[in-house]
């Protein structure tokens, strides 16, 4: 049987590679989302004394700063992102029930195998 | 039967007399029939399409709509509005930190895997994940482990969702005069038999009716009447929370009014207590939930307040006894509140009938974090009752950052969805719709129950019952009481959408990935439709008998399967979809391993706290330990194997030069 790494020159899916380069940007933006939110609670909200926390349209400036603030910047990244960065690729057509045919004509030519034998 | 004229005070009397009323039983009624309508369109539009495809899959049509609400609405399941209103409720605005996540969770969920599983799926008319895994690496065993892990952990996460849906009915329709009736002759008919329950009638009740609904339209309707209630339910979730934002708001005088309130708010103290009369009764006394007592300062107090405490439970007293069994208590501790609590019950002291109620107190305790500190619902880690680190340290909030992204891209029922969508641009735009979803609902959520705090205080010991009790109480306060009736639609929308996709993925995971793909795969197209129909029936009927006895720990269950599901699924199936050396051998042991060490995490707490809770080495939550072992075995075990064959890597990754120019940039 031939291994992996004979494979013939081909081409890469097109949508396996604009696949594997949105993940990796996904990636890298929940890794920020990660730090900013949890480096502003760190300093600024966790164990802070109320009497110096204020109010940024009514919300807790550390609240603000750490999520709602950017939970709109993701938002709105996520909007540039789907509409200008992703791209439109062909999903394929559904073969339907290909999985269960081979199944079949595997067991079906097994069988005869056996017959034969 | 006696019921003293409480002195339960203002809008606390909804809590006491608990939420129901004649609205929310028509809400429930009007919801269930547009339910069952849906379910029926949706097997009408049925009859022409390839049957498992369609029941299981929704003959991978979805748009934007459908896709987008399907997969927001099955993933804010019943805790978004119970579970969730009840932290922040209790613990404040770090609330927020600890949802945060969320501004990430639409973009990762959907944009990480959906394009690559759906693409994958459809190459081999995959139906299931584990149809994914077992064509992806033409392994039968792999696609059989993946089976039976999603069988083992759906079922017991069923089981409980099923509890948590029964339980908001009764929340809901608590207290409905022709409900309790229906309960009595339910409680009488099964007495003594398996169907009865040790929950009480009415907990029984609302699980026959609650059970009824899913399992008929799911059974009925498969996956597109999943889908499109789905679609309604999302839009009750997100109309509810828009409409309670402003009701807050205006109650409390605006957010900023709020947070100054909440600025001098301390946690109370929790405790129990005997509510005594002087005289014993001779007719059976019934004081209510949210009663209100003045009671003498201890000997040691310098307080110039007076002490006023709130009982948490109905409260009886027998004929012929002068006290009542124990119940949950709460004395207030924010002088604010005292006051307000204090005026109000004198003001009501004359509408008494009874000799005077007292209370006995048997114990109080001050909470381990945050006691008598005012602003601790300002800022982190929060108050908490039990555990002196507060509620959110920093290693948890990073721990549910990671997790809520994370789990959620991890969860087969997410998968499904993302194998179901018609083409890229509904991906697109579903992304975009989902995230714009998600802002609209749990920000809003965190305002509204930090606001809950002020205009019903005092419900800490019942925080679960807060969302259907400030939707009762900012309705009734505005004089839109039928409003009332939709709001509470919501919650129990939420785990209505949840349920009816498990419900749909244990059968498809019993029919297509046990029967079909192993034992026998030419079974016919009528076999299979009238085999479908049964499991998804019988399913659900054996989840509704599990219900009526649930097992303890019901939250922990659904936390640990939700993790354990995504600590199995989730590196193997990304790492089978972006990783073409990855073989059969890595995937088997990445998913042993994600289950194996989560457990481990999990059976080792038992053995320490001796409850089910799990050990968190270094404070980091099961789910990390489990996704890095995952990680990490898949790896090794990959590389230390043969490489995949030939075939399957074209298959999966590679193009014929001709074929590949079938992508546009958007």
């Amino acid at each position: 049987m031939k291994q992996a790494e004979h494979i013939p020159r081909r081409k890469l899916d097109p949508l396996f590679v604009h696949a594997r380069r949105e993940a990796i940007v996904i990636l890298v933006v929940w890794v920020i989302c990660l730090a900013w939110t949890t480096a502003v609670y760190w300093t600024w909200g966790l164990g802070r004394s109320p009497e110096e926390v204020e109010m940024y349209w009514g919300i807790p400036d550390w609240v603000f700063v750490g999520v709602v603030a950017p939970w709109v910047v993701v938002d709105i990244f996520s909007i540039w992102y789907c509409l200008v960065f992703m791209c439109d690729d062909e999903l394929g057509h559904a073969n339907e029930g290909l999985d269960l045919d081979e199944e079949v004509a595997q067991m079906h030519h097994a069988d005869q195998d056996r017959v034969d034998d | 039967m006696i019921e003293p004229s409480t002195i339960a005070i203002g809008t606390l009397v909804a809590q006491s007399t608990g939420v129901g009323s004649a609205s929310a039983l028509i809400t429930f009624l009007v919801y269930t029939l547009a339910v069952f309508a849906i379910a029926w369109l949706s097997n009408r539009l049925r009859q022409s399409k390839s049957f498992v495809s369609e029941y299981f899959l929704g003959s991978r049509s979805l748009g934007v709509w459908a896709f987008a609400l399907t997969f927001a609405a099955t993933s804010a399941s019943g805790g978004s509005f119970t579970g969730f209103p009840s932290k922040i409720y209790s613990h404040g605005w770090v609330l927020a930190v600890w949802i945060a996540s969320y501004m990430i969770v639409p973009i990762c969920t959907m944009g990480l895997l959906a394009k690559r599983i759906n693409q994958v799926a459809r190459k081999t008319g995959a139906i299931t994940v584990p149809d994914v895994l077992r064509d992806r690496f033409n392994s039968a065993p792999l696609g059989l482990m993946a089976t039976l892990l999603i069988v083992f952990f759906m079922a017991f996460n069923l089981v409980a969702q099923f509890k948590a849906g029964s339980l908001i009915l009764r929340t809901l329709l608590a207290d409905v005069p022709l409900v309790d009736e229906a309960a009595n002759l339910i409680g009488q008919l099964t007495h003594g038999t398996l169907l009865a329950s040790p929950e009480g009638q009415v907990y029984q009740l609302c699980l026959f009716a609650f059970a009824a609904a899913v399992i008929i339209y799911t059974t009925y309707g498969g996956f597109h009447a999943v889908v499109w209630t789905d679609v309604m339910q999302g839009l009750v979730m997100v109309v509810g929370v828009l409409i309670l934002l402003p009701l807050a708001l205006i109650q409390v005088g605006g957010l900023e009014n709020a947070n100054e309130q909440l600025r001098e708010m301390t946690p109370p103290r929790l405790g129990t207590a005997r509510v005594v009369l002087d005289e014993p009764p001779t007719d059976d006394v019934v004081i209510h939930s949210a009663t209100l007592f003045l009671v003498d300062r201890e000997s040691n107090s310098q307080d110039a307040l007076p002490r006023i405490l709130r009982t948490s439970k109905t409260a009886v007293i027998r004929a012929g006894t002068g006290a009542s069994a124990e119940v949950p208590v709460l004395e207030f501790t924010t002088p604010a509140v005292i006051e307000r609590m204090h005026l109000a019950l004198e003001e009501q002291q004359e509408n008494r009938v009874l000799p005077p109620i007292d209370l006995d107190i048997i114990e109080m305790k001050d909470y381990a974090s945050g006691a008598r500190q005012p602003g601790v619902y300002l800022v982190g880690p929060g108050p908490e009752a039990e555990m002196t680190s507060g509620f959110l340290p920093l290693s948890v909030a990073i721990s549910f950052f990671v997790m809520w992204a994370i789990s959620g891209a991890g969860q087969p029922s997410n998968m499904v969805r993302l194998m179901a969508f018609n083409n890229t641009k509904t991906l697109r735009r579903a992304i975009i719709t989902v995230s714009i979803y998600y802002t609209l609902i749990y920000l809003p959520l965190v305002a509204i129950f930090c606001c809950a705090r002020i205009f019903l205080p005092g419900m800490e010991q019942e925080a679960d019952r807060i969302m259907p009790a400030a939707a009762v109480t900012l309705t009734e306060d505005v004089g839109w009481a039928w409003l009332g009736g939709l709001l509470l639609a919501a919650p129990f929308a939420a785990v209505m959408s949840t349920v009816d996709s498990f419900l749909l993925m244990i059968s498809s995971a019993l029919v297509r990935d046990v029967y079909q793909r192993n034992i026998n795969p030419e079974v016919s197209e009528r076999s299979i439709k009238r085999m479908s129909y049964t499991v998804t029936c019988v399913v659900g009927v054996a989840a509704m008998l599990g219900a009526m006895h649930p097992p303890q720990f019901l939250q922990d269950i659904i936390v640990y399967t939700g993790s354990g599901l995504a600590a199995c699924f989730l590196v193997p199936v990304a790492l089978a979809l972006y990783w073409p050396r990855y073989n059969a051998a890595g995937a088997i042991a990445g998913m042993v391993g994600g289950f194996f060490i989560h457990l481990a995490l999990y059976l080792g707490g038992w053995q320490m706290f001796g409850t089910f809770r799990a050990y968190t080495p270094l404070g980091v939550d099961p789910i990390i330990w489990g996704l890095f072992v995952s990680f990490a075995i898949s790896i090794l075990t990959t590389l230390a194997t043969a490489p995949p064959d030939e075939s399957l890597v074209r298959r999966y990754f590679y193009v014929d030069d001709d074929a590949a120019s079938t992508s546009t940039p958007s």
